[in-house]
């Protein structure tokens, strides 16, 4: 009858907190020590070894929040749900993580913290989507509104993510024209190369160990939520019960005495 | 502030921000654990 508390000590857990801190390990090595310093940027060009993989986990993180909320809509399992909030404030923390180092970047290198460029704008667009899909599950009391809703700016919200992927290639921006993903291979040195790959997997599996830990916490909450549901439920019950026994036993004590 | 001060801030903003917000996960799981302890005695007060 009780809910239960599945925190920390599963094998999945352990296995990516493991392979989260030997890789990052790894990354931080050949962010500092391997990979040359760039000629024209200097050192502040390292934090694109920090910035790229937060951008694909903010990418990763919102397509993951998209399928679930299509899937909960479809089948209405509440599992499809706490996969899309866990991904989605997971996704809203590595969001807001690449609009600061952005900027940090942006700030030596364009003379300026920010710009209203279509990258940046259409980044920031996307965090407020995703802090508006928050604000629906905060603000609407009904749990099963609440997830529709949420499921609703969840699918639609998705749609920036693209927009954002092509801003670079439809619009005049201050931001950098993809260089890995351009036709005629990555335009930087193999160490970089392998830097950035190395950096990617780390922050992956950082990514993943985070959903994976927050999914625990939302099971959890909800199987407690549907608990104390139930004991209230049960309560109610047995009040109404008592109430009518009362009842039967006055009108009974009633009968005996006339 | 030169170069290399926004590439220890960007670096530092992060961890930050990360180990601010493993703690606040491991803080509610923490919780939880303990509000389902809390429940499993409630309902086999033998158990405690």
């Amino acid at each position: 009858m009780s809910p239960g508390g599945r925190f920390g000590g599963s094998l999945t857990g352990i296995g990516l907190a493991i392979g989260t801190g030997v890789t990052m390990i790894v990354a931080l090595y050949m962010m500092f020590l391997y990979a040359p310093q760039d000629s024209m940027q200097g050192p502040v060009q390292r934090v694109f070894y920090l910035h790229l993989p937060m951008a694909w986990i903010a990418y990763l993180a919102f397509f993951i929040v998209f399928v679930a909320s299509i899937a909960y809509l479809v089948k209405r399992n509440r599992r499809w749900d706490q996969i899309a909030r866990s991904s989605a404030e997971v996704g809203l923390v590595f969001t807001t993580l690449v609009i600061i180092t952005g900027s940090l970047w942006g700030r030596p290198i364009w003379g300026t913290f920010w710009e209203w460029d279509a990258r940046l704008t259409t980044t920031l667009i996307l965090w407020f989507i995703y802090l508006g899909y928050f604000m629906i599950r905060a603000y609407i009391s009904d749990q099963e509104r609440a997830m529709r809703y949420a499921a609703v700016v969840g699918i639609i919200g998705f749609i920036d993510v693209p927009i954002i992927h092509m801003s670079v290639r439809w619009w005049r921006t201050l931001h950098p024209e993809p260089i890995v993903t351009q036709s005629g291979g990555p335009a930087m040195p193999d160490s970089m190369i392998y830097t950035l790959s190395v950096s990617m997997l780390a922050f992956t599996l950082f990514f993943f160990y985070l959903v994976y830990q927050k999914m625990l916490i939302e099971q959890a909450k909800d199987e407690l939520a549907d608990y104390s549901l139930a004991m209230a439920d049960a309560e109610a019950d047995a009040r109404t019960n008592q109430a009518i026994q009362q009842h039967a036993d006055e009108k009974s004590t009633k009968g005996v005495t006339a | 502030m030169d170069n290399e001060t926004y590439l220890f801030l960007a670096f530092g903003i992060s961890w930050l921000v990360f180990a601010v917000y493993l703690w606040s996960i491991n803080s509610q799981a923490q919780s939880l654990t303990e509000e389902v302890k809390a429940i499993k005695v409630e309902e086999h007060p033998e158990d405690r």
